[in-house]
């Protein structure tokens, strides 16, 4: 851990009952699955609300479904994405993407060792975003914002 | 960030996928690392803490421009202070 491994961005490996997982900083490909995943979720809860909807509204929710993923509402370091991370759908589809692993082997993992899944994902957290100020990162876990 | 992208792209001549794969981190300490005006990576400075030299003639440094003083004779004091000291 340190300046190289910021630098070269190799991955964490983890390793949980005789498995090893390659633990991923949090790049731009991440970045963008995050919000992709995000997106489907927003796209999931659009249909199952289609029939409390009327037509003109269900259309115009789309619309503005699409508006907000053309602005990049839905990136993760967007102020929804911030807000999602903080949420355990959030964490739970972070720790998936960043071990490679799906959403219920994420649970299982958060289970058996949040406190070294937890410790870890605060060092990549780290590596992966620029240097903060001093006493910054603290604000940012009292807060919720990433400056 | 499309801007940073664009960047890296056009003056770095780097691929999608080698994007792909950078962090915000790699992305902003090493390809906008500040650089000088011929373009020279700068290293990069530590803050001078209170109670260092460097610390005291900074904030000399800084006290004297506003005050419209003699940087120099204002350095060599602080200089002389801290030998004294």
């Amino acid at each position: 851990m340190g300046v190289l491994n910021e630098c070269l961005a190799k991955p964490h490996v983890f390793e949980h009952k005789g498995r090893k997982y390659k633990v991923s900083l949090v790049n731009q490909k991440i970045k963008l699955q995050y919000e992709q995943a995000m997106f489907a979720r927003a796209k999931e809860a659009a249909i199952v609300m289609k029939e409390l909807m009327s037509g003109d509204d269900y259309r115009a929710h789309l619309k503005q479904l699409n508006d907000d993923y053309l602005i990049g509402a839905y990136g993760m370091d967007s102020e929804r994405g911030l807000q999602t991370l903080k949420s355990t759908w959030g964490g739970i589809t972070l720790i998936a993407l960043l071990f490679g692993v799906d959403n219920h082997e994420a649970v299982q993992l958060l289970t058996e060792r949040k406190d070294d899944v937890t410790a870890l994902l605060q060092v990549i957290l780290h590596e992966s975003f620029p240097a903060m100020e001093e006493g910054a990162e603290k604000k940012v876990e009292e807060t919720g914002t990433h400056q | 960030m499309r801007a940073m992208y664009a960047t890296l792209l056009n003056h770095y001549h780097l691929t999608l996928p080698e994007i792909g794969r950078l962090t915000d981190r790699q992305i902003s300490d090493l390809y906008f690392h500040p650089r000088d005006e011929a373009g020279a990576i700068k290293p990069v400075e530590k803050e001078p803490q209170p109670g260092t030299l460097e610390f005291d003639l900074r904030e000399a440094r800084t006290v004297a421009r506003e005050m419209g003083a003699d940087v120099d004779e204002v350095e060599r004091r602080v200089r002389d202070a801290w030998t004294k000291n």
